[in-house]
């Protein structure tokens, strides 16, 4: 791990998962999350809600980034080292940020370009055109090709990435301070990947914030030409934000640009769930796919709760007579589960005994019996959903499966999977028993 | 694109069909309409206890509670302590949103005329787009249950939450329309 020669530290970091963090597939802000979850657990632990569905997905390249911007910023007369900080030791006191539970789940495109610098700067202006967002002084205006755009925003986030932990106060830490080098982050590394300086132990030391005087002390010894944010790794109760170049230092402005940065990434992560987003910049036009998507979706419910009602006049939505039929049909008849086949047999007896005794003797298979079941039951008139089927317990046969032993069979036959030709021409093989049917009646 | 995990797939399903199957009691004299409107609240309360635990589904459930003959599904499949947590914080708390949201519609309207008053020569890049976001957001707010009264952020975060279970509900419900579709198709032919 120690990537960094003049590392004296590198042993910081044996917790990270090498090969997560030298994925180049995840942005510094994800690595420095992915690390910080393995330092520190229990810190991820309220998010479970939000881990619901992880994601692994590729940024797209012409995503707005205020990180992006904040590099460019940072980087604007091109260098990489200097991490000024100026308000560190403000910052970390009077911070107070919220703790962000989530890890990062969005990737950036990565690579690591030694051209940083520019693609940076370039892909901070594009994002500034998209965004509409003027706060940054100076934009020099070369635009390169786009391809330096993902590097550049990777190289951006590396210093734009910070990291919010619950408070706690900002304190000497011995251990840090006496080794700044040791203090190498992620970040570094990915730096140094990047071609960034390296060798300049207190340079790059200094990038990452660990407490105040550590700052401060790097800010002095670093020039202090660059800002940028940072965030560390081993102290996981703060919140560094690091002021950018040319940009207020209090603690609102910083306050704001955490938000803004959190919500930018949600919008990465929205524009996953949504179809179609990948080429859409800019919040708005992200909005109004959002939007739509939901509005499309809610009509589907709509749509689709109305065929429900037309196909299904009575609202009698027996399981074991549709689903033994008609999941069991399309499948190869000798998969029919016993049970469930003898479960609907059972329904009936219990529901109508008179009308099945005449029909089930004529069929001798599992499949018909239920089809013969199905065909009885729904031409019967209207059916009352009988109340044995919803409780566990059938008069007269205790070992019955209950309502939900029956989706447990449906659930397993891949009614409720993920798949999505579950239902291949089920009139097909439905009609060959219709036939075998007629035949037999 | 990510998939909701089978657990709530199935989960959604359970309380679909007991859903159904309470308000199958009354199917025969329902027109279509009204039956649709049934499966449609208890495929919605069913999307509600699925995704426990969100702010939407909380909002979506009360919001649902409010329309007419609704309390009786409802509390069938939430369970009737359930059903009164539900109730009790809504009424205590409705007076405050009731007006939060008639100030800040009254704010949205009065700084609307506002700005319709004085046109700014020259609009800014900046303030334009600040404008679309905002009226974007405001749209998107009526859209998620309970959204009114979130910030920009924890809206986002409901937003992809409720696209993800809204997904899960039209691919379950499709399924089933499937089921009975085909099931029907064989009927037919068989008769």
């Amino acid at each position: 791990m120690a990537r960094h020669p003049g590392s004296a530290q590198s042993h910081h970091y044996r917790l990270e998962p090498t090969i997560d963090l030298c994925s180049m597939d995840m942005t510094v802000l994800e690595r420095q999350r992915t690390r910080l979850k393995w330092l520190k657990p229990q810190d991820f632990g309220g998010s479970a809600s939000t881990n619901l569905f992880p994601t692994g997905s590729q940024a797209d390249k012409h995503q707005e980034s205020s990180t992006a911007l904040i590099e460019m910023l940072s980087r604007a007369d091109g260098r990489d080292g200097g991490w000024p900080d100026l308000t560190a030791g403000y910052l970390a006191q009077g911070g107070g940020f919220e703790p962000l539970p989530e890890p990062a789940r969005l990737g950036f495109g990565t690579g690591g370009s030694a051209a940083a610098n520019n693609s940076e700067m370039e892909a901070a202006c594009r994002g500034l055109g998209q965004a509409a967002i003027s706060r940054s002084s100076s934009c020099p205006a070369d635009i390169d090709g786009q391809e330096e755009d993902e590097k550049g925003r990777v190289a951006a986030s590396l210093k734009g990435s910070f990291k919010k932990r619950k408070a706690e106060k900002a304190q000497g830490h011995a251990s840090e301070a006496s080794s700044p080098k040791g203090m190498v982050t992620e970040e570094m590394k990915d730096k140094r990947i990047k071609g960034e300086r390296d060798g300049d132990g207190d340079e790059e030391v200094s990038k990452q914030r660990r407490n105040d005087n550590n700052n401060t002390s790097e800010m002095s010894v670093e020039t202090t030409k660059d800002s940028s944010k940072a965030s560390e790794v081993q102290k996981p109760d703060y919140i560094h934000v690091r002021a950018r170049r040319g940009q207020a230092t209090d603690s609102h402005s910083l306050a704001e640009r955490v938000r803004r940065e959190k919500i930018s990434e949600r919008m990465k992560y929205l524009q996953d769930l949504v179809p179609g987003c990948n080429k859409i910049t800019g919040k708005a036009g992200m909005l109004d796919e959002i939007i739509n998507y939901v509005q499309s979706l809610q009509q589907q419910v709509e749509f689709l709760s109305m065929k429900l009602a037309a196909v299904n006049p009575r609202l009698d939505f027996n399981i074991d007579n549709f689903f033994t039929k008609e999941i069991f049909s399309p499948c190869n008849s000798s998969m029919v589960s016993p049970e469930l086949a003898s479960a609907s047999y059972l329904h009936f007896n219990t529901a109508q005994p008179a009308a099945m005794q005449p029909v089930t003797p004529c069929c001798g298979l599992d499949v018909p019996i239920s089809t013969t079941e199905a065909l009885r039951r729904t031409t019967s008139g209207p059916v009352t959903i009988p109340d044995p089927f919803i409780e566990p317990g059938f008069q007269g046969n205790g070992s019955l499966p209950t309502w939900d032993a029956d989706l447990q069979a449906l659930y397993n036959m891949g009614f409720l999977q993920g798949r999505p030709a579950a239902f291949p021409s089920p009139p097909f093989p439905g009609t060959q028993e219709a036939n075998n049917l007629k035949m037999e009646m | 694109m990510q998939e909701t995990p089978k657990s709530f797939r199935h989960e959604f399903l359970r309380q679909l069909l007991l859903g159904l199957k309470h308000s199958s009691s009354r199917a025969q004299e329902m027109s279509l309409l009204e039956r649709k409107k049934a499966i449609k609240l208890a495929a919605d309360t069913a999307l509600a206890m699925a995704s426990d635990g969100s702010h939407w589904s909380r909002a979506l459930i009360s919001n649902l509670s409010k329309l007419d003959g609704s309390q009786s599904l409802i509390k069938t499949m939430m369970g009737d302590e359930a059903f009164q947590k539900i109730k009790k914080p809504i009424n205590g708390a409705s007076a405050f949103c009731r007006k939060l949201g008639a100030r800040r519609v009254l704010k949205g309207y009065t700084m609307r005329m506002r700005e319709k008053k004085r046109v700014p020569p020259c609009v800014s890049a900046q303030a334009l787009a600040k404008k679309l976001v905002k009226r974007r957001t405001e749209k998107l707010k009526c859209l998620i249950p309970g959204g009114e009264f979130m910030d920009r952020y924890s809206l986002l975060v409901e937003a992809s939450d409720y696209i993800l279970s809204l997904k899960a509900q039209v691919d379950v419900m499709q399924r089933l329309a499937n089921v009975l579709a085909c099931k029907d198709i064989q009927l037919n032919e068989c008769v």
